[in-house]
């Protein structure tokens, strides 16, 4: 098995990720070259709640849990698989996470840094400029789907604490992206 | 104002080769707008990002269930908004109103496409803002979540946010 990001090959990294398909195959490749590769068992926690994360993880293969620990449970938020991705925000702004990630299985990913991508800005604009537009577009859709569910808001009066609780959930699942599509 | 002159004086754009500051003076229209003109309208389609130069702008949103306005920022001289105008063609999440009078440069959808095609640096920059102002609304919105679901606390997270956290037009 290989060892590196670049040794995924660029025309395989684009078809695993389709909101990557502007990239042309060369581009994918400078992408590829600034990228690391993490082999993980199941199990494994790859951003801890409170840890400085500063780097976008794309799902290769196996998959990531999100989750919350509320007392002695661990509320599972979302989950995320094989072409899709996790830390788009910190990319861009690194910060402290608000919520554990958490390998659901033997899972590989390529995470890049902040301090790769803006050295990848100063050199090829071009590529991150695409990329950036594949986030910007994924950032806004989820804002919008945020701010649709909290616009219709919910009648506090009127929920018990369980259903408060599942509003909260929902209304986060829309913030991070794991809200079904058919769900406004 | 010289706008030349202006854009040298923006944080944002500090890391601008000079001949880039050319191409953007170049892009950017300069107008002056009366008291209570309004920029952006929440839900409606615009398509201009603007650069506040003198004067004032009060940003706000609409949630229905705190029953009224909540104002959320005022922007003052070096203050962009309308930015997302430049990435998709979507209804504006907030309403830009002029509470003084006020100078900005504005950057319509369509002359941003053509700094796509002919200075990709400068478009880049501009979509990294949009994604860092991006981030940290969500951000603000996750923190807010995370802590009302961790405290079960549901009233606290439905009260209006405070003054000054990260909105965009």
């Amino acid at each position: 098995m290989s060892d590196t990001a670049q040794d995924m090959g660029p025309r395989a990294f684009v078809e695993r990720f389709p909101a990557l398909t502007e990239l042309s195959v060369a581009d994918a490749g400078i992408l590829l070259r600034e990228m690391q590769r993490l082999d993980l068992p199941a199990g494994k926690e790859v951003i801890a709640r409170g840890d400085l994360n500063d780097s976008i993880y794309f799902i290769w293969g196996g998959g990531v849990s999100v989750g919350l620990t509320t007392g002695e449970a661990v509320l599972t938020v979302g989950e995320f698989t094989a072409g899709q991705w996790i830390g788009e925000t910190s990319l861009v702004d690194p910060a402290p996470a608000s919520a554990a990630c958490t390998t659901l299985a033997d899972s590989t990913l390529l995470s890049l840094s902040h301090a790769r991508f803006m050295e990848l800005r100063r050199s090829h604009p071009a590529i991150t400029s695409t990329l950036l537009q594949m986030l910007n577009e994924s950032l806004a859709e989820r804002m919008r789907r945020t701010v649709r569910f909290l616009d219709r808001g919910p009648d506090a009066s009127g929920l018990g604490d369980q259903d408060q609780r599942h509003w909260l959930l929902e209304a986060l699942r829309r913030v991070i992206g794991t809200a079904a599509r058919s769900a406004t | 104002m010289d706008l030349y002159e202006f854009l040298q004086t923006v944080p944002t754009f500090s890391d601008f080769p000079q001949s880039d500051i050319e191409v953007l003076e170049k892009s950017l229209r300069v107008d002056h707008y009366p008291k209570d003109h309004v920029f952006t309208s929440e839900g409606e389609k615009d398509s201009s990002m603007y650069l506040m130069m003198q004067g004032e702008v009060q940003l706000s949103r609409k949630r229905p269930h705190d029953r009224g306005f909540e104002y959320r920022e005022v922007l003052k001289s070096g203050d962009m908004f309308g930015l997302r105008s430049l990435i998709d063609n979507q209804p504006r999440f907030s309403t830009c109103r002029a509470i003084t009078e006020v100078t900005a440069a504005s950057l319509p959808r369509s002359a941003f496409n053509l700094l796509y095609h002919s200075h990709v640096a400068i478009a880049e920059h501009f979509q990294f803002i949009v994604a860092k102002q991006l981030s940290r609304e969500l951000r603000a919105l996750d923190r807010a979540l995370v802590k009302a679901l961790t405290s079960g606390s549901l009233e606290e997270f439905l009260s209006p946010m405070p003054k000054g956290d990260d909105v965009g037009c």
